[in-house]
């Protein structure tokens, strides 16, 4: 399935409306749901959705093999289409509260066999972490909070947020 | 690393104002530690998205989404416009990758590994393990042998220590029938020397290495789509061709 993908993208840009509806039915939910994780709401989720798609119909982001996988390029997009309605209303960002990372859901739901399979690995990934650690991840990666707030929120020196993160 | 390179979080986060992004983004042109580690970021958060917790979009969201999309100026076929440099590796790096993609084994166990084992040993300074220093001694982008096959395929050259290295990354590949294989190629004066096999990712990427001896002097690489594994000399289509 996934393995289609390009191929849905090359119809896609030469304006085949079909494709585009076929990448919503594909990524929709996806990209519905990571932009909740990252704002907790969903009208807003919406709305970053929405111009996801438009970005990528009127290929204002577009795709191309250098950017990695595909699925992947999506979330950056999302991502950093999130990060920029953030940076517009920046003063709500820091009032929303931090989650703990959820407990599994309703492991019925339908989801897409690669996001199920992706989810375990990463949540497997994840909880090899320590909990500040984690913590970190949440922060930086989605909330897009600004390294002095991560430090703030997490009690560690701001020199060591980099470190946490991720990063030598 | 100088004061600039703490401003990297902050600029992948958007807290940047207009005018210091400017000059971060002036400064990662030259920067290599940032450079690396955007990518690097980047790479061990890119499946991140996927621990979301699925949640339905309201029913009627589709029709709003794409209604709202087609409104839109449809796209045409683009040209390659350069975007503005988000996260993406810088062209010249890009024979960095597949040392960091084996580095990274591109998968998020080894992403857990790395952010626990860097989470747990921040100091800096440390001793890295000797390495030996691999230098690229020729890139070039590898063309299809016709406009209707749409992938492309990069070729590296890479001085190790004893020997020399081709790497070959192609996108876009279609899926080989059964035990059907991309084979890569190497010719000297039209007589052929197997140079690596592989069969695509379900995402139509693939990428094989192997060694060669320079000495050879090899003129020309191609790859072909082989019945299967063990072809001697090229059997099917070729897909990719050019001289070196």
């Amino acid at each position: 399935m996934p393995k289609k993908d390009v191929d849905v993208y090359v119809r896609l840009r030469q304006g085949d409306k079909d494709a585009l509806e076929l990448m919503y039915d594909r990524y929709g939910k996806l990209l519905y749901s990571f932009s909740y994780k990252m704002t907790e709401d969903q009208q807003f989720s919406e709305e970053i959705v929405q111009e996801v798609f438009i970005k990528i119909w009127t290929q204002k982001s577009s795709y191309d093999e250098t950017k990695g996988k595909f699925s992947s390029w999506l979330l950056t997009i999302t991502r950093n289409t999130v990060i920029d309605h953030l940076r517009k209303k920046r003063e709500t960002a820091s009032e929303i509260a931090t989650k703990e990372m959820a407990e599994d859901p309703d492991p019925s739901v339908e989801d897409q066999v690669e996001w199920n399979e992706k989810r375990g690995v990463v949540r497997e990934a994840i909880e090899q972490l320590k909990p500040e650690q984690q913590n970190v991840i949440v922060l930086f990666y989605y909330r897009g909070l600004s390294q002095q707030k991560i430090a703030d929120q997490c009690d560690i020196p701001l020199g060591t947020v980099k470190g946490v993160s991720g990063l030598p | 690393m100088s004061k600039r390179c703490d401003h990297l979080i902050d600029y992948m986060n958007g807290h940047l104002s207009e005018e210091e992004k400017q000059a971060f983004e002036v400064h990662l042109e030259t920067c290599s530690d940032c450079q690396e580690e955007l990518n690097e970021l980047k790479e061990l958060t890119s499946d991140l998205g996927f621990l979301s917790e699925p949640i339905d979009p309201p029913p009627s969201m589709k029709e709003r989404v794409l209604s709202a999309a087609f409104e839109e100026k449809a796209p045409t076929e683009p040209e390659k416009v350069s975007e503005p440099v988000e996260f993406k590796p810088k062209k010249k790096n890009r024979w960095i990758m597949p040392t960091m993609a084996a580095a990274l084994m591109l998968s998020l166990v080894g992403n857990a590994f790395l952010f626990t084992e860097l989470a747990s040993s921040p100091e800096e300074g440390e001793e890295i393990p000797s390495v030996s220093i691999d230098s690229l001694v020729q890139q070039l982008s590898l063309q299809p042998s016709a406009e209707d096959i749409p992938f492309e395929a990069r070729a590296s050259f890479v001085d190790k220590d004893q020997h020399q290295q081709l790497i070959v990354e192609a996108d876009q590949l279609s899926q080989p029938a059964d035990t059907e294989v991309y084979q890569v190629w190497l010719l000297k004066d039209e007589e052929p020397y197997r140079a690596g096999t592989f069969t695509p990712g379900e995402d139509g990427s693939g990428m094989s290495t192997f060694d060669i001896d320079p000495e050879m002097g090899f003129d020309t690489i191609a790859i072909t789509i082989e019945p299967d594994e063990t072809s001697e000399q090229p059997e099917g289509e070729i897909v990719l061709l050019q001289e070196l």
